[in-house]
């Protein structure tokens, strides 16, 4: 079998196993969960970010456009699970290739202003329409609506295990798209663009795949986030929702499929840690990106592949 | 011999403003199925801007590009690349942090991964950097970086490879090497090439075009070149 | 009120927010213009500024005219100063690269933002007018003080341009502007001018916040919102232009009062943004292109 195959099921039977053996308490079984969708929400970001080079800031638009897709739907229409999940990949879908193809009109530092300005034209939207969104108070989704095929979502143990099922789903992906030639022509865009083109490629279309492929799968994550823990609210559109991605990915390594993960875990813990201290606890988010940005641009699995191990995808 | 059959791309009145300076002014130019021709001329005469407009990275001002006898003018560069024009660039742009062989490999689009396979070793046995097939390609010496440049340009098999100052930096050796590198792959594609070293343009020039505040001054054989008082004085200056 | 002397009212409103949006986005406009790099902390300085504002008039007992003069003299200078150190401490380490410095100034926001929710806690805190004359427009009394930050908003557009086009330090800054390594090769010292832009650049938004502080309340989220529409205002008006930045901050400005005013502060900040979508689409590669003051 391939080492990188090896080693991506290494780390899903570790996070198998910890569930297995009962090592988590409540408390980190639950945090785990969350993490785990979150870092799938990374991978979605880490398609455009880690392998495209397209810097978003406001890929909280994708993730609340799933959040709020799959709740409203279960909470005003009464749809099941099921019907929610597609309907809010579907709609990620639509608006991550209307933002795409608007947003990719510019490019570099453009791109990323124009995407921070359309997500908090969401985030402003869903405080404006707060009759239908239910605005800053947000949501929540009954129990009795949170079960898929006779299983209780809302059970803890159940909702582990659906976590670690749709982040490996969401790492398969990307693992697929890295390995093939449509992920190589990624790299090669996020290397040299010119060149790229120069070669023949489409760059543009290209671009405006990668968004949409990185767009719907942050939108599933934000629809299944909403759906396990029961809460859909304005504060996940805000412009924090679309740090967090780039803040994972930059610590564990942009470009590699498992680097939103080891951010995931390393920024949940540090703000769980430090919002007991102080209610200033997102001074961690500010201090971290410095700290990245002028001491470690690789991130953790970036320095590990550029050191010691070239093949990590 | 200059029959319309025989023209692989013609220009017509191609013309380049950039804001108000004229870049590339009212040119016609033709080049012929397996020539190579030298695109000479001093600093800032337009020449890199030229070649630009023919592969589409530019657009131009107004006037037409031909190429096999359709009109390319409005199309995109993907599409002119895909209808056989290759270029390598005049600063060296391959991708540093890929391997040469996953280089040339991009270079090689919608072709099966053993086809690939086959065509890349061929392609880098032809230019000598078989051996160094999986180095990082931002660890190889200037010269191997530009010999990869031009492997990528091979690799995709135009009808029509532009070259732009290949020769750039290279040692003695090296540039013997790619002169005969270049006399082995005419034979089957059509060369334009952007060229300083004059040694190299008429050792391995069919024929020469001399560009000057964007627009063709002299074109001919090396020695009508030579002696073309004209083309003299653009180089030596007034 | 009729419809008229409404619409009157709604756009005289709409006038002070212009003015002091126009003195942040031109601050925006500036540090881009000379250095090139977009300052997504830019709302925190006028934040910083407006928390300071508090602070000082809270310090000084008396009359709070005098506090306010105070303020105005030592709130712009501060925040210059704490933004001279970012740049100094982050940025230039960073060699301006454009997006790695678009995260940095992101960290540098979260930073003061969640410093001032430290210090000054979470809620709103208002500053007393520094005098309380209310003029009779007929249909409505008006405050006095609001005309004062639009009159003093022109003065200090007006001392930027001075400045920009007629000092030696002006002439710095353009030709920095066209062309930094050639500046540099003249013998201008790059790193401190573009400390000194970063520092001027906070410095003006912070004018802008010791101004609309009594009107408005100081809070330490305050930031966010004038960010985004000084990004449209700069979108709008061409980066780096200071006659098309006042130009966008009175159409941006007026509209979201008058909008704001009759239907709700939120769809005026949707409606401008799709504005910018039309920007885009007529003009696609345009964006922080024209460079001119």
């Amino acid at each position: 079998m391939r080492k990188d195959l090896i080693l991506h099921l290494s780390a899903l039977s570790v996070l198998l196993l910890l569930e297995l053996l009962g090592i988590f308490s409540d408390y980190h079984q639950g945090n785990f969960a969350r993490i785990l969708v979150l870092a799938a929400y990374g991978v979605g970001y880490n398609i455009l970010f880690g392998y495209t080079g397209l810097l978003s800031l406001g890929h909280a638009l994708f993730f609340s456009a799933g959040l709020y897709a799959s709740g409203l739907s279960v909470y005003h229409l009464d749809y099941d699970i099921g019907q929610s999940i597609i309907l809010a990949i579907g709609i990620s879908a639509f608006i991550s290739s209307l933002i795409g193809f608007l947003a990719l009109r510019t490019i570099g530092v453009s791109f990323m202003i124009v995407t921070l300005m359309f997500s908090q034209i969401a985030y402003l939207s869903i405080l404006y329409f707060g009759s239908i969104t239910r605005g800053d108070e947000g949501f929540v989704i009954q129990q009795s609506s949170r079960i898929f095929f006779s299983l209780d979502l809302s059970n803890p143990t159940i909702r582990y295990y659906s976590a670690l099922l749709i982040f490996s789903l969401c790492i398969f992906i990307n693992l697929w798209i890295a390995k093939s030639s449509f992920g190589r022509v990624l790299v090669a865009i996020r290397e040299n663009s010119d060149r790229a083109l120069m070669l023949g490629y489409n760059v543009q279309s290209y671009k405006l795949l990668s968004i949409i492929i990185s767009g719907t799968i942050s939108g599933f994550a934000g629809a299944c986030y909403g759906i396990l823990f029961g809460y859909v609210g304005a504060s996940f559109a805000t412009v924090s929702y679309s740090i967090f991605p780039l803040l994972w990915v930059l610590i564990g390594g942009a470009g590699t499929v498992l680097g939103p993960l080891v951010g995931a875990i390393f920024m949940f813990y540090l703000i769980d840690y430090a919002s007991d201290i102080t209610d200033a606890y997102m001074i961690i988010v500010g201090v971290s990106l410095l700290i990245v940005t002028l001491f470690a641009r690789r991130g953790l699995l970036g320095e590990l592949r550029y050191r010691f191990f070239k093949w990590i995808p | 011999m200059d029959s319309l059959n025989n023209i692989l791309l013609y220009t017509e009145n191609l013309t380049k403003n950039f804001q108000g300076i004229k870049a590339v002014n009212d040119i016609n130019f033709k080049i012929n199925h397996n020539e190579i021709r030298a695109l000479i001329g001093p600093n800032g005469a337009g020449k890199t801007t030229f070649v630009s407009l023919l592969c589409g990275r530019i657009k131009a001002s107004k006037g037409k590009v031909f190429f096999n006898g359709v009109n390319i003018s409005h199309l995109p560069v993907y599409t002119r690349i895909s209808m056989g024009i290759g270029y390598t660039f005049q600063i060296t742009s391959i991708f540093f942090n890929l391997t040469v062989s996953e280089n040339v490999a991009l270079a090689l689009k919608n072709k099966r991964q053993e086809e690939k396979k086959s065509i890349v070793s061929e392609v880098l046995n032809k230019v000598g950097l078989i051996d160094r097939i999986n180095q990082r390609s931002g660890d190889l010496s200037y010269g191997h970086q530009r010999l990869l440049e031009l492997a990528m340009g091979i690799a995709q098999r135009p009808k029509l490879l532009i070259l732009d100052e290949p020769t750039q930096g290279l040692s003695d050796l090296e540039i013997e090497n790619f002169k005969k590198l270049i006399k082995k792959i005419s034979a089957t594609v059509t060369v334009l090439l952007i060229e300083h070293n004059m040694d190299v343009v008429m050792s391995i020039a069919d024929k020469i075009t001399v560009l000057h505040f964007g627009e063709i001054i002299a074109e001919g054989d090396k020695k009508s070149i030579q002696r073309n008082p004209v083309v003299q004085k653009a180089y030596l200056g007034d | 009120m009729d419809l008229g002397p409404y619409l009157l009212f709604a756009s005289l409103e709409g006038l002070v927010h212009a003015a002091v949006l126009s003195l942040i986005a031109l601050g925006l406009s500036l540090v881009f213009g000379v250095m090139r790099i977009v300052n997504v902390a830019h709302g925190e300085f006028f934040m910083l500024g407006a928390i300071l504002t508090w602070w000082v008039s809270n310090f000084v007992m008396g009359n709070p005219a005098l506090g306010f003069l105070i303020a105005l003299l030592i709130v712009p200078l501060v925040v210059g100063i704490i933004a001279m150190f970012s740049d100094l401490l982050i940025l230039r380490h960073l060699k301006y690269d454009p997006e790695v410095t678009i995260i940095a100034t992101i960290g540098i926001l979260y930073i003061i933002q969640q410093f001032a929710l430290m210090t000054f806690g979470p809620d709103a805190r208002p500053v007393e007018q520094p005098f309380n004359i209310r003029l009779d427009l007929y249909w409505f009394g008006f405050s006095a003080y609001k005309f004062f930050v639009i009159f003093s908003a022109i003065i200090l557009l007006f001392c930027v341009w001075l400045v920009m086009a007629k000092t030696k330090f002006g002439l710095i800054l353009r030709a920095t502007q066209l062309d930094s390594e050639i500046a540099q090769a003249f013998g201008i010292p790059i790193s401190t001018v573009y400390s000194l832009v970063f520092g001027v650049g906070a410095a003006i938004a912070a004018v802008g916040a010791v101004l609309i502080v009594p009107i408005q309340q100081a809070h330490y989220l305050m930031g966010g919102e004038p960010l985004l529409l000084a990004f449209i205002v700069v979108i709008i008006g061409g980066l780096g232009s200071l006659k098309g930045t006042v130009v966008a901050a009175m159409l941006i400005g007026i509209s979201d009062g008058i909008i704001s005013v009759f239907f709700s502060p939120n769809l005026a900040k949707i409606l401008a943004t799709l504005l910018v979508v039309v920007v885009l689409l007529i003009r696609p590669n345009g964006l922080f292109r024209t460079i001119r003051i």
